[in-house]
C-alpha cells in the first residue's frame, strides 16, 4: 500500500485530498493481489495481476496535458480494467478522471483543449462521457446498445463523429412452427450464409454493419450519416460537412479484402465520393492542417504474405496522389500532420526496436525517439501508440524488457518518464537479464537478431536449461519489449532465447518475404543457428532444450519437432498444423489461400501439405503439448486435435490442453496467462534432465 | 383425448380405475401438443411430437407378460421421454408401471417372473427400482452417482449384476495459484492424455472406468467386484459366483480398439481369466442353460471396413471354440442407430434345449428374428422387427424370447413406428397402435420397394420410392434422393418421419442401399472398402435415373439430401454432377485427413477405412475427400450440422462451406447449437432440420 502511494508521488507533486481518496479506493484491489502472493524476489505466475501498464497516451492540442489509460487486472473478477487518468506534461497533477473496477477507454481532447471525451463501462455497456475541464464535470452522451467506435471531434468542437454498429433484419429462412407457451425447446438453428461469418475474439458475425454517427457536443440524439453495405473505419473530419473513411465498398469485397478505398461523404446529402482507386489498401486518411491535402497508408497490392504500408498524399478532391515513403522499407503506421504542413509524424518498427520519427513531403525521414513499449504484455510484441501535438509535443507508451509500458512525454527527441506502475512490483522481484544477440543463420549467413534472457540470480558456475520461445504471426517482431511469460520462464530457472527469424518484420519486406509461399522453410535454419549460437556459452546445457511458441510460433515448433529431436519437450501453442484445413476454417476464408498459398488447395495439394507440420509428425519422438483456446476461431482447435491424434497415433508422449472460452488470445484473461505459464513449465520441468 | 383411449383399449380387455388414471396424467402433454397442431390431413413437422414408439420389449421367463417402454416427447420441454409398462402375452391387462414426464429403461425379469427391475430417472439421476408384481410395490435400490448399465438376475435371483462408472483421482499436471477466497476466475485448463478423450453423444471423457457391481435384490450397497483398468461390457452371470464379460484388456488396447476377448471373474477372489485369444473381438456371451457351453459374437478381425458378427459357441472354460454360423452372409444382430447413441444389438438367446440360438439380422432392409441349431442350420422366424432410429429407417428394433419360445418384438414397416408385437413360432400378435390417434387422421406417403440395376456393373440395387400423400399421377413432382449413413448401414421396411414429411411437401423421396449397405452380405458391403465414395455413386444415380423415368416424377426437379456416411456422398455427388437443383449435406467427412485426426475414433478410421496414417497415404485420403472436387461444384448447398457433433465434427462442414463461398457457389451452413452427430435427438431439433432441408429446396424448386 505504502509502496504504492510512493510510486504515484515520484511522478505527482501536488497531492489533493480528492486523489487521495481515489487513490485509497483505486488500490483495495491491490491489497487483495498482494495478500496471496508469496513473498519472493522472484516473479511468480500469480504477479500477472499486480501488472499494469499505461495505454493511449493522449496529448492535448496546446500540448499541456497528457489523458493516458492505466490498465490493471482484477484478482476477484479475472478481468483487465482501466481507468482514465490526465497529467500536466511536465509531470505534474496527476490524477485519475475514472476510477473504480471499470474500462474506461478511447480518450479523445476537443479541439480547444478544455473539453474531452472519452468511453466508459461503468453503468454495463460502453458509453461515450463528455469530461469538461473547466468545471470537473461529467456528462454521459449516449446510451447505444452498440458498441462506439473512435470518436473525432469537429473542426469547431460542435460535433462528434464515431462509428457504431447497426443491426439489420435478420430474414431467416428455416421456420419454426410455432411453440406452446412456455415451451422450451433448443435454440433455434443458426444460419450462416456470409463469407466471413465470424471473427476471432470477436464472436459470429451479426447482420448488419457499421455505420457513422454525428452527435452534437451537447448532448442529444446521434445521427446515422451514412447508409453503407460495408463497415467503414479511420472516420475523420474535412471541414465541418464532410468526413473521409475508407472501406472497401467494391462488390466484391468479400473475394479482395484487402482492397479498401478512402471516400468522402457528405454529412448533409449523404452522398458518398470515392477518392482513391488503386487496387490495394488505402486507408487511414488524415487531413492536413490547411484542409488541402489528404495523406494516407496502403500499398499496391500484389498479394504477397507481407506488404508494408507506404505513405501517400493526394489533393481533398483524390487527385495527385504521390507516394511520399519511397525508399523508406519500413511499414509506417499512426501518421499525424506537422502544423506547418510539410511533413508527418509516424511511427514504425525497425529492428525490434519501436520508434516515433517524421517524414517530410519529400520522403525525409528523422527518428524522433524509440522504446516505445509493447503493450501485450505476455510477449515482447510491438504496440505502442503515441500522440503529439500541434506545437510537436509528444505523449507515447514508454517501455522496454524490463518495463512495461508507462507514460513519457517529450519534444524534439526528449524522453521523460512521468508514471513507474510497476515500482512496487519490480522494487522486490529480479528480474531476468536480457541480452540481445546477433547470430548468423547456417542457411544463408543471414544476420538475425535475438534476444537471450538470463534466469535472475543467475550464477555463471553451474548450467540451466535453454527455452527457445518463437514469435507468431509470421508477420510480426519480438523486440526491447517487456514480456511477462518469458520473465516467467525465467524465473523459474531457464534461460529463454527468443529471436526473429525470417518472416519476421522490422527488417524491411525483402526479409519478410523470404517466406512467402515458403512457410516454414530456412526460418527452421534461423531459429536452430540461434539455439547453435548461445549453447557454446558454458552456463546453458545442450542437454536441456526446449521448444515453444504460439499461433505461428506454433507451426514452427511444431515443424521443429518433425525435423529434430534435440529439444526435450516442445509445447506448441495454437498452431496451424495442415494449412489445408485451416485456410478453409480459419476466420478470414478469403485471405490466406491467395496472399499465403498459390491458390486453392484442392489445386495447390503439394504445396499445401509440403508446408503443413502434420506432414511431418510421424517422425516426431519430442513430448509435445498442444494448448488452443476452445472458442479460437483464427487457428481452430481442430487444428491441434489433428496433431495431438498423429502424436497419439505414432506413441509420442503428448498432451492436448483446452483453455475454456478462450480464443487465439489465450491469455486475455489473467488466469489464462498463468495457466498457460504454468502449463508449460509443467511440461518442461517433466522432462528436463 | 377420446382416440388416445380408444387406441390403448383396442389392446387392452380390462380397465382398472387405476389406469384410467394413471392415463389421464400420462396424456397431459399431449393436450398441449395437439392444441398447437393445425388440423391437416398431412403430417406436419410438429406432429413429431406426438410420435410415440415403443422399444425394449421384455417378456417374462414364463412367457406370460411383457414389459416395454413407451416413448414420447413432451413439446413443453423438448424432450424425449418413456414409461414403463407391461401387458399381459394375449394382449390384456395393459397398464403403467410408471408414468409422468421422466425416463423409465432397462426393464429386466427375475427368473421367477415374479419381480423385475428398471431404472428411472425420476428423481433426478437414473437409478435402480425394483417392481414387485405380487404386492404392486416399487423400491428404490440404488443412490448412484454414476449412471448404471444393463443389468443381470443371478440365477437365484437373490443378486443382480450391473456395470457403473468409478471415476479415478484425476492428478492435474498444470497447477493454478491459490485463488482469493470468493474469487472468479476463468475455468482451469483441460488436460486432455488419452487417445480417445471424448465420444459423440457423451462428451469428454472422465478419468475412469466401468467397473462391475453386485447389488443383493432386497437392497443394501453395491459391491465392486471388478478391478479393471478398461471398459467392461456384456456382463452375464456364469453360475452364481462367476461374471462373464467382454473387455479389451490388452495392452495396446488405444491401438487395438477392436480386440475384446470374454474373460470370467470369480466374484469371491475378484481373479479375472481371459477365455478366447483371438485377433478381433469376441462379445456378448450367453451361458447355455445347463451352463457347459457359452455362446458368443465375433469375428477374424482382417481390418476390413465391414466386418459381421459370427456366431461362436465354446466349453465354459474357454476350450473347444467353434464357429456355428459359418456360411451365414448375414451380420449376427443389428446396429441402432437410435438418435442418441449408435449401439449394437446383438441378443443371442440360447433355445431351451440348448441345440441353437435365437438371433436378430438384417437381410435386403429388413430385420428377422431367426433361430440357428448348432450345426448352423437357420431357420427365420418372424419380420417386421421395425426401426428404432424414428426419424430415419435405420434398423434397430430388438426382441427377447422365453424359454417356451414366445417372442416379444418391436414391430414396425414402412408405415409405423414400432409398436410392441409378440408371437410363437412365427406368429405375429400386434398389441399397440400407439400412433393411431395421429396416422387415422394423417395420410402418409405411400412407400414403394423398387430393385435396380446399377449402370457400373449391373449389380442389383434395392431402393424405396415414397409417394407426396393424395399422389396425382397426371402431375409432375420434384423428387428428394436421400442417402443413408454409415456407410455400412441399411434403410429399408422402417418407418421415416424425416422421409413421411418431405413427402408431405409435395416431394417424392427415393432412399436405396448402395454398395457399401448392409443387409446384402459381407462383399457387398465390402465394395467400398479402401474404396468410399466411389461406385456407390454410380449405385445412387441409377436409382434416380430409374426412377425418373415415370412420368409423374420431374427430372428438372432433383434434390439431394443425406446425413453422415450420406453427407459424404451428397457433397461428392455434387461434386461430380449438375443435375441436382439444390443439395444439402448434412454432418459430412468431407476431408478424409483431417476427419480421421478429430474424429473420435483415432485409432480406428485411418486403419479400417484407410490403407494407413494420412501422412503416408496423401493420395488415398485426398481422392476419396469431396473437398478436393469443391470447384467442380454449381448446386446450391447447404450444410447443418451440430455445434457438438464429435463424429464429424463441425470443423468438416465449414471447410466445405468456404470451398463454396470461394466458387461462389450458393450456399447456407446451418449450425444445430448444443446437437451432436445425433442431430435430431431433441424433437425440436428434428423439425429444424427437415424444416431447413424444404426449406432449401423450395428456394430452388422450379
Amino acid at each position: 500500500m505504502t509502496n504504492k502511494l510512493n510510486n504515484l508521488n515520484t511522478v505527482n507533486n501536488m497531492e489533493t485530498q480528492l486523489k487521495k481518496f481515489y487513490l485509497t479506493v483505486f488500490s483495495f484491489f491491490l491489497i487483495s493481489a498482494l495478500a496471496v502472493s508469496q513473498p519472493s524476489n522472484k516473479l511468480e505466475p500469480i504477479d500477472v495481476f499486480d501488472i499494469e501498464y499505461v495505454s493511449n497516451p493522449e496529448i492535448s492540442p496546446q500540448g499541456d496535458k497528457i489523458l493516458f489509460l492505466r490498465n490493471f487486472k482484477d484478482i476477484m473478477t479475472d478481468k483487465n480494467l482501466s481507468n482514465l487518468w490526465v497529467v500536466n506534461f511536465d509531470g505534474s497533477d496527476m490524477r485519475p478522471i475514472t476510477t473504480g473496477n471499470h474500462n474506461a477507454s478511447s480518450p479523445k481532447w476537443s479541439n480547444s483543449g478544455k473539453m474531452f471525451t472519452y468511453k466508459s463501462n461503468e453503468e454495463g455497456k460502453s458509453q461515450l462521457y463528455l469530461y469538461n475541464l473547466e468545471n470537473n464535470s461529467t456528462q454521459k452522451l449516449t446510451n447505444f446498445q452498440s458498441s462506439i467506435g473512435n470518436v473525432e471531434w469537429s473542426p469547431d468542437d460542435k460535433y462528434l463523429l464515431f462509428n457504431s454498429f447497426v443491426e439489420s433484419a435478420d430474414s431467416k429462412l428455416i421456420k419454426m412452427p410455432k411453440k406452446p407457451k412456455g415451451a422450451d425447446w433448443n435454440s433455434p438453428p443458426i444460419e450462416i450464409d456470409d463469407m466471413v461469418y465470424r471473427y476471432d475474439g470477436g464472436g459470429y458475425r451479426r447482420s448488419g454493419n457499421n455505420q457513422i454517427f454525428i452527435l452534437p457536443v451537447e448532448g442529444g440524439t446521434p445521427r446515422q450519416v451514412s447508409s453503407l453495405d460495408k463497415n467503414p473505419s479511420s472516420a475523420v473530419w474535412l471541414g465541418t460537412d464532410k468526413v473521409l473513411f475508407s472501406a472497401n465498398l467494391h462488390d466484391d469485397s468479400d473475394f479482395e479484402p484487402n482492397n479498401s478505398e478512402i471516400h468522402v461523404l457528405d454529412i448533409n446529402s449523404g452522398q458518398v465520393k470515392q477518392l482513391t482507386t488503386r487496387f490495394g489498401p488505402d486507408r487511414s486518411p488524415a487531413v492536413s492542417p490547411d484542409n488541402s491535402t489528404i495523406a494516407f497508408l496502403g500499398y499496391d497490392d500484389k498479394y504477397l504474405g507481407y506488404q508494408q504500408n507506404s505513405l501517400y498524399v493526394m489533393d481533398t478532391d483524390g487527385s495527385n496522389v504521390k507516394l511520399v515513403s519511397e525508399g523508406f522499407d519500413r511499414n509506417i503506421s499512426n501518421i499525424n500532420w506537422m502544423r506547418d504542413g510539410k511533413g508527418l509524424y509516424f511511427q514504425y518498427d525497425t529492428e525490434g526496436m519501436t520508434k516515433i520519427a517524421s517524414m517530410s513531403l519529400s520522403g525525409k525521414v528523422k527518428d524522433i525517439v524509440d522504446e516505445l513499449g509493447g503493450l501485450s504484455l505476455g510477449r515482447p510484441y510491438s504496440g505502442g501508440s503515441f500522440t503529439i501535438s500541434q506545437s510537436g509535443r509528444y505523449a507515447f507508451t514508454y517501455g522496454n524488457v524490463y518495463n512495461p509500458a508507462d507514460l513519457a512525454v517529450g519534444f524534439n527527441g526528449s524522453k521523460e518518464r512521468l508514471t513507474h506502475l510497476n515500482k512496487d512490483l519490480f522494487d522486490y522481484k529480479e528480474l531476468g537479464k536480457v541480452e540481445e544477440v546477433w547470430y548468423e543463420s547456417s542457411y544463408d549467413g543471414k544476420r538475425i537478431q535475438g534476444w537471450l534472457v538470463y534466469p535472475p540470480n543467475f550464477d555463471p558456475t553451474t548450467t540451466y536449461p535453454l527455452i527457445l520461445e518463437i514469435h507468431g504471426g509470421p508477420f510480426t517482431n519480438y523486440g526491447f519489449r517487456f514480456s511477462a511469460e518469458v520473465q516467467l520462464f525465467a524465473s523459474e530457472g531457464y534461460f529463454v532465447l527468443y529471436t526473429n527469424p525470417r518472416g519476421s518484420t522490422s527488417y524491411g519486406k525483402e526479409f519478410a518475404n523470404l517466406i512467402h509461399h515458403n512457410y516454414p522453410s530456412q526460418d527452421y535454419d534461423d531459429l536452430m543457428s540461434g539455439v547453435d549460437h548461445v549453447v557454446t556459452r558454458d552456463y546453458i546445457d545442450g542437454d536441456n532444450l526446449f521448444v515453444t511458441g504460439g499461433s505461428g510460433g506454433g507451426v514452427l515448433t511444431s515443424w521443429i519437432i518433425g525435423k529434430t529431436d534435440r529439444f526435450r519437450a516442445a509445447v506448441v501453442a495454437k498452431p496451424v498444423i495442415n494449412w489445408y484445413s485451416f485456410v478453409l476454417y480459419a476466420d478470414n476464408i478469403s485471405f490466406f489461400y491467395k496472399y499465403w498459398f498459390p491458390g486453392m488447395p484442392w489445386d495447390n495439394l503439394e504445396e499445401y501439405m509440403k508446408r503443413s507440420p502434420i506432414s511431418y509428425v510421424g517422425n516426431v519422438t519430442t513430448p509435445t503439448m498442444l494448448l488452443t483456446g476452445e472458442d479460437d476461431y483464427r487457428t481452430p482447435m481442430a487444428e491441434s486435435e489433428q496433431f495431438y491424434a498423429g502424436l497419439k497415433l505414432n506413441k509420442v508422449e503428448s498432451m492436448l490442453v483446452r483453455i475454456p472460452g478462450a480464443s487465439h488470445g489465450i491469455a486475455a484473461r489473467p488466469s489464462n496467462l498463468i495457466a498457460k505459464v504454468n502449463a508449460i513449465t509443467a511440461w518442461f520441468d517433466k522432462y528436463k534432465k
